[in-house]
């Protein structure tokens, strides 16, 4: 991102009459969610083949190096539906893993569409349900990039490379809270 | 595995209608298999709770309380019936981002 933790300045999500959801982004936020989106669905292009450098690296500017590799996200995003059972695990994954990296690609895209110019988002609760699983993936693939666990303390020094993806990843945090306040009833 | 009709949260609304909610009468070897959620670090507990809501039609109560099963022990059977619906209701949950399984009651 690079962006030297300039403040994001969005608005929350916030649930108006006529079952519209709407938030306001500043032009930063709209950059990096596109940024965000169209890069999860390079790492979905990948389930079916494609090939390519880690997406998400080139967005916190970290070393692939010092990266887990790359499928660790997408284990998160297609996890075993069976724990004891391989081979059962594996036909799942054959029948399910299309129609599920397609709904992922929808919800990214969803997004990616989402985002009028001047920032000011507004949509039905069918897109506003869709938002919310296109955050939670992002969320889940930089979750897995920064290996959070529910004992991890975060001690993250501003120098640390990784103190701008735990930005990201809390600012991501705070706008899928918010939709997610709005939805429910 | 005959059965996929792989569930989107945006198609399944109907899924309630497949998937008995837990009950003594569910757990007898008629329908022996089971949806199980786990925990994990990243999902939002509220939208957890949003999920169960919104996909299996629970209410808030019992949807907070399996979520925070999920939280506190780390786990929760969240529907209970024949293994082609348990399939169909681990997908959806994978469609919304949870770590989700089958498993032989």
């Amino acid at each position: 991102m690079g962006n030297g933790g300039e403040a994001l300045m969005a608005t929350a999500f916030t649930r108006s009459r006529g079952d519209m959801f709407t938030c306001r982004l500043e032009p930063s936020e709209i950059e990096l969610l596109n940024s965000l989106a169209d890069q999860v669905l390079q790492l979905l292009g990948e389930v079916v083949g494609a090939s390519g450098a880690d997406p998400l690296n080139a967005l916190v500017e970290i070393a692939d190096s010092s990266q887990m590799p790359q499928d660790l996200v997408l284990q998160r995003w297609f996890p075993d539906a069976y724990r004891d059972d391989p081979e059962a695990g594996s036909d799942f994954r054959r029948y399910t893993s299309a129609d599920l990296a397609r709904h992922k690609r929808a919800a990214a895209s969803e997004i990616l569409q989402g985002i009028p110019t001047d920032g000011v988002v507004r949509l039905t609760r069918a897109q506003a349900q869709l938002w919310g699983i296109g955050l939670n993936d992002m969320r889940l693939a930089i979750g897995t990039r920064l290996e959070l666990d529910d004992t991890s303390q975060r001690q993250v020094h501003p120098d640390d490379p990784e103190a701008a993806m735990y930005g990201v990843y809390d600012w991501l945090t705070w706008l899928q809270e918010s939709l997610v306040q709005c939805l429910l009833p | 595995m005959t059965c996929f009709s792989s569930a989107h949260p945006s198609q399944v609304a109907t899924a309630s209608t497949a998937t008995q909610e837990l009950s003594a009468t569910d757990l007898t070897t008629d329908t022996p298999w089971v949806t199980m959620v786990w925990n994990d670090p990243i999902n939002l507990m509220s939208y957890v709770t949003y999920v169960f809501m919104e996909y299996f039609k629970y209410d808030r109560a019992k949807a907070e309380r399996l979520m925070m099963d999920v939280h506190e022990l780390g786990r929760a059977t969240v529907s209970v019936g024949t293994r082609e619906q348990m399939e169909v209701d681990t997908a959806a949950m994978h469609g919304y981002g949870l770590w989700a399984t089958v498993a032989k009651h």
